[in-house]
């Protein structure tokens, strides 16, 4: 873990060319009949990108920049975990029964101990079921 | 100027029984709608324009408007407690309403954001009233190369002033840009960088990508607190502290007054709106304040600033919809149908044949801004007692609520996936100091900037040169030189001074 930090500490933008690349790639290949210019802003915008990426790895060579803390905390995996599988859950399981486990494992996992820990959930679901799905007649996502 | 038997007229059609009641239900429900993270004014308007067709038009229009009005707010207040812009145009209020808030001063900080807000709204009207017609004359001026000149100008002002690395400033800026173009370009309806997905070829849900980029890193941060507020945990809630908030806003005249021209300037220019606003209003702020190193901070003025601008953009925004017909958010687009529902077609013919529905309309917002000091006072007063609500509890129930209003923008779950991805983004940015802020200037005006190349390669590709006939977009050019050899002068003397 600390190498994986330690990288991307200094490579942290690189990151983002990959992505850019991949953007850029995916437009350099389409193709226009009538010869406009789809790729008009991109082009030069992905040139300017690596230009400026040479820029910020040298000055976070030579100022030395360090990250303030971890960048990979317990708590935080968890949360990002948790709400990547509420979201995927929701596709799979609805809206009503991925919200309810999700919010008592989250609870659970941010220090909430105790048979109280139904309570919440269960709030907050008839909030959201009368104010959005009765109220201003919001669809909610596979419900 | 002012036609005055058809504003007295106008006035005379606001004594009904019905304003009121549709300036309250139409507050309240723009408040409460600002408030929740996802939800767009947009939304709100979207969902009572179809109650709106029993309604007499001037009824119709000040519940729309009072809607739109109060969620601008809302946004605002959203902003200050939990670090999220409710709206676009509430993210220069989160730099120094948060702080405030984590400092156990959010009482204050949310007395600033009303009364600073009610300020702009109603000079903005004011001046909407009275000088209407040189403000479209204005905006009549501004075509593809002066649009093209103001965004690139206002976006090195603004990465100028906010980033403390200029290249990862500059860096995140141009990523911006380039996620910005992902869809279709308008132009040759080619869509572009969508990688396989449908749902993208509409471009990126801008206040989606917003959220997601403050609020998840936000939430990130409080798991490892008890509750938002860190500081003065213990400090009771008080509504003296609200008071206090806005007779302090109220004294620094000089702030709200800057904001609110800037605010109206900026509400005209066609597509600019009150996120541009409150940016340019706050950046100015700091440039000139003589507490600049407490900016970001927990600073009033930059609260006042960016309130200011953010509702003065209103009376901006509408003196161009009135006059010519062009909304200029996806809001006043929705407001737009209103007027169309109801027989009413905004432009010149607007003012000659229904003057004193106009004039109503205007003075009715104003008595609308005196309202919403009220209602929003009393809001945020209860809805900042989420400050105290332990981690826990209030992770789980942003998150859900988040989701809900992520689906409803578009009925699509693939929203909720690109709040997640933004997310992670913003704390990635925030992590390694990218300047999340020059990020989302970028991502919000580089669709405007790919539009307006296109126009302006069109219009001048015989030579570029003529672009600088027009003396707004040469004199905007020449502030952009002078902004950035003012930066760079200013950066040599203080590297030498160090040494």
């Amino acid at each position: 873990m600390h190498y994986i930090n330690k990288i991307i500490n200094e490579f942290n933008f690189f990151i983002f060319i990959i992505l850019a690349w991949a953007y850029y790639f995916l437009n350099s290949t389409v193709k226009v009949e009538d010869g406009a210019e789809s790729v008009l802003l991109i082009k030069p915008l992905f040139y300017l990108l690596l230009i400026v990426s040479i820029f910020t790895f040298l000055q976070t060579f030579v100022k030395n920049l360090k990250t303030s803390g971890q960048l990979f905390e317990k708590n935080k995996i968890y949360f990002l975990i948790s709400v990547l599988t509420y979201f995927l859950g929701i596709n799979f399981f609805g809206y009503m029964f991925s919200t309810f486990f999700f919010y008592i494992v989250m609870s659970y996992l941010l220090g909430f101990k105790g048979k109280l820990i139904l309570i919440p959930p269960c709030f907050s679901l008839i909030i959201i079921y009368f104010f959005f799905y009765k109220i201003l007649k919001i669809p909610l996502p596979l419900w | 100027m002012v036609n005055f038997p058809d504003l007295i007229e106008g006035i005379n059609l606001l004594f009904s029984w019905k304003m009121p009641i549709a300036i309250f239900f139409g507050m309240i429900l723009g408040l409460i709608i600002g408030v929740i993270p996802g939800m767009t004014a947009a939304l709100g308007l979207a969902i009572i324009l179809p109650l709106t067709l029993s309604m007499d038009a001037l009824t119709a229009l000040i519940l729309m408007t009072s809607v739109y009005t109060g969620s601008l707010t809302g946004g605002g207040i959203l902003a200050i407690l939990i670090n999220t812009p409710g709206t676009p145009g509430a993210v220069a209020t989160t730099f120094d309403g948060y702080p405030m808030t984590r400092a156990g001063f959010h009482n204050e900080a949310l007395g600033m954001q009303i009364s600073s807000s009610v300020i702009g709204g109603i000079l903005s009207y004011i001046v909407l009233l009275f000088a209407i017609e040189p403000m479209t004359w204005l905006a009549l001026k501004f075509g593809s190369s002066e649009m093209l000149a103001l965004t690139i100008f206002v976006i090195i002002f603004i990465g100028i002033l906010q980033g403390k690395y200029l290249s990862r400033s500059i860096f995140a800026g141009i990523f911006g840009i380039l996620v910005s173009n992902i869809g279709t370009s308008v132009s040759t309806g080619v869509a572009r960088g969508t990688f396989g997905f449908a749902e993208l070829e509409d471009g990126l849900p801008l206040i989606i990508c917003i959220i997601g980029m403050f609020a998840i890193p936000e939430l990130l941060s409080l798991v490892n607190r008890k509750s938002i507020s860190d500081g003065n945990i213990n400090k009771k809630n008080k509504i003296e502290d609200l008071f206090k908030g806005i007779k302090k806003s109220i004294k620094r005249y000089k702030i709200w007054l800057s904001g609110s021209l800037v605010g109206i300037f900026v509400g005209v220019l066609p597509a600019a709106g009150a996120t541009i606003a409150s940016l340019s209003s706050y950046s100015l702020a700091k440039k000139f304040s003589k507490n600049k190193k407490n900016f970001g901070k927990g600073e009033p003025d930059g609260i006042i600033s960016a309130e200011s601008a953010n509702n003065a953009s209103e009376g901006g925004a509408m003196a161009i919809l009135l006059s010519l017909g062009i909304p200029g958010s996806a809001s006043t687009a929705v407001i737009l149908g209103g007027f169309m529902l109801h027989g009413l077609v905004p432009g010149g013919g607007l003012f000659r044949d229904n003057g004193p529905l106009v004039y109503g309309l205007i003075v009715g917002n104003i008595f609308q801004m005196i309202f919403l000091g009220f209602f929003a006072a009393f809001i945020a007063f209860y809805v900042g007692k989420i400050v105290k609500v332990k981690s826990y509890i209030l992770i789980p129930f942003l998150i859900i609520l988040m989701s809900v209003g992520s689906f409803a923008y578009r009925s699509s779950i693939f929203d909720i996936f690109i709040l997640y991805i933004f997310g992670i983004i913003g704390w990635y940015l925030k992590k390694f100091d990218f300047t999340p802020l020059s990020f989302m200037i970028g991502l919000f005006l580089g669709r405007q900037i790919d539009e307006d190349i296109e126009r302006v390669i069109i219009l001048f590709s015989d030579n570029p040169l003529k672009v600088f006939e027009s003396g707004i977009t040469l004199t905007i050019s020449i502030l952009t030189v002078i902004s950035l050899i003012y930066y760079f002068f200013l950066k040599i003397k203080n590297e030498n001074n160090k040494n």
